[in-house]
């Protein structure tokens, strides 16, 4: 298998994925959860299936967290609300969702992840992952309005003590509009690639950037820690959203692909 | 892959790469252990009994797990049993996007007479009166008798004019046993063929409703046409419907 070519082959179809013992596959569309595990509780969140129809779409799923502390909702790998125990470097893997959040100014308080995403971690922090994300801080309106990507590795110091490392871009990709964001990580962790709407927005091969299970030591570790990932597309809030602006998130469709030797 | 679909070739609806990719393709899809990809519906119609969609647990050498949808006595005119692709109205329309739809069904029309009951499958239209009376749709249908009828209605009001067109025929075939019914239209909704254990029993040149006209399900659906004296039963082994979309535009 050829990795990493800087075209849009993640989007494409891989035969290996209608193998399940090559690929472990996930995929939410249209009105269905589909294999996609959603938020583990209504009290924290929602997720709604909203009909519609179109030439380039039907139906789309729309996340919405309650406004409580740590309110969260999500489409992803993960069914429940336990630590997720995933970590990258351990398989090719990739995560991709067409997304796009309908109010321009998202909410204070809030932040929506996409790819490969700590599912716990509050609006302003970067624990660990490789992932977009668009998140506003409190008080005012001070966040973006655009897809920033994010690699973060031990950001929070909850793993054994390893130099922490952070890096953030911002795409200038409005979240307003609808975008097929994507991220796409070798079997090692060692190379990943960032996609938006089918063109490589970032590339990243130093594997001391792409927080693996060479940093969490094991997937047991990570879950256990409370510091494994998720993919998919996340929503979480903190105690001081605004109650009036709800950021809310519309997924089309989400798919990860995991190409373990099974 | 339209193109080759129209040389009229024994399997019209074969297995292709777009179905798996979520960028060229909106799949639904179920082989009725329960509701898949699908979403049900069932409604009383305003009064008397509520008909229902069950999952069997089954193995034949032929089939296995299938959904069954019942009409129940005393369930009144407009009560009904949806396995469709909305949550709520319907708001697929043709013209927008090559689609199609297999459904694998039969029915006890034959054994159990019932001159009350619709059953519809493939685009048919569930916010208005009961088809044929009115409305768009592109399907197979049994109002009558107990063989498979074909039915394309654009914007049908009862009355042929420029705006308002119904094609009916009946192919003859029994419903009692399993039959895999599919339906196919290209994108800008000018062609349709219909196709019963995928030979073609009917191709639609022109006429087809389009985003000008009413929205419908795509789906099987069971529609009571008056009170039940007799309970209607169908069985639904699998169905697919897959909606071409092209997702890159973004």
């Amino acid at each position: 298998m050829i990795t990493s070519p800087f075209s849009g082959y993640s989007l494409d179809t891989d035969i290996r994925e209608l193998d399940v013992r090559k690929c472990i596959r996930g995929l939410m569309d249209g009105t269905n959860i589909g294999t996609m595990g959603s938020d583990a509780s209504t009290t924290l969140g929602t997720t709604t299936f909203i009909d519609s129809c179109g030439p380039s779409e039907l139906g789309y799923a729309q996340l919405a967290p309650k406004v409580i502390n740590a309110g969260r909702c999500w489409i992803s790998d993960r069914q429940g609300i336990g630590n997720q125990g995933f970590t990258l470097g351990a398989f090719e893997c990739d995560s991709f969702a067409k997304v796009r959040i309908p109010l321009n100014t998202p909410a204070n308080g809030s932040v929506c992840r996409v790819g490969y995403y700590p599912g716990h971690t509050e609006h302003s922090s970067f624990s660990n992952g490789a992932y977009f994300h668009c998140y506003t801080a409190a008080g005012a309106a001070a966040g973006t309005t655009t897809w920033s990507i994010v690699l973060a590795v031990n950001g929070t110091g909850e793993l054994d003590p390893l130099p922490s490392y952070v890096f953030t871009k911002d795409t200038g990709v409005l979240v307003s509009s609808w975008a097929t964001l994507g991220v796409w990580v070798n079997k090692n962790a060692t190379e990943v690639l960032f996609y938006i709407n089918g063109k490589v927005v970032h590339r990243d091969t130093d594997p001391n950037h792409i927080v693996s299970v060479r940093q969490m030591v094991s997937f047991a570790y990570a879950k256990a820690v409370g510091v494994g990932l998720q993919c998919g597309v996340s929503l979480r809030m903190s105690a001081i959203v605004e109650a009036s602006v709800l950021m809310k998130v519309d997924v089309e469709w989400c798919r990860y692909r995991h190409y373990m030797e099974r | 892959m339209g193109i080759a679909r129209q040389q009229f070739r024994i399997q019209q609806f074969p297995t292709e790469t777009r179905e798996y990719n979520p960028l060229k393709c909106v799949r639904m899809f179920s082989d009725f252990f329960d509701k898949g990809n699908f979403n049900i519906n069932v409604a009383d119609g305003g009064s008397g009994s509520t008909p229902t969609i069950v999952y069997t647990t089954l193995y034949t050498e032929t089939s296995a797990h299938y959904a069954t949808m019942s009409s129940v006595v005393n369930s009144v005119l407009n009560a009904r049993a949806d396995i469709r692709d909305s949550v709520g109205s319907p708001v697929l329309k043709g013209g927008q996007a090559e689609m199609d739809i297999c459904c694998k069904v039969k029915t006890n029309y034959a054994a159990v007479v019932n001159a009350n009951i619709l059953v519809r499958v493939g685009f048919y239209d569930t916010s208005t009166t009961v088809l044929p009376a009115s409305g768009s749709g592109v399907c197979f249908f049994i109002n009558a008798g107990s063989t498979w009828k074909v039915g394309v209605y654009k914007g049908w009001t009862g009355t042929a004019s420029a705006t308002s067109y119904k094609f009916e025929k009946d192919t003859g075939i029994e419903s009692a046993d399993y039959h895999t019914l599919c339906i196919w239209q290209d994108a800008k909704a000018t062609k349709a063929i219909f196709t019963i254990d995928d030979v073609v029993v009917h191709v639609q040149d022109g006429n087809l409703p389009n985003t000008l006209t009413n929205a419908y399900n795509a789906g099987i659906g069971l529609t009571c046409t008056g009170t039940q004296a007799v309970s209607t039963v169908v069985d639904v082994d699998w169905m697919q419907f897959r909606y071409f979309a092209n997702r890159i535009v973004t």
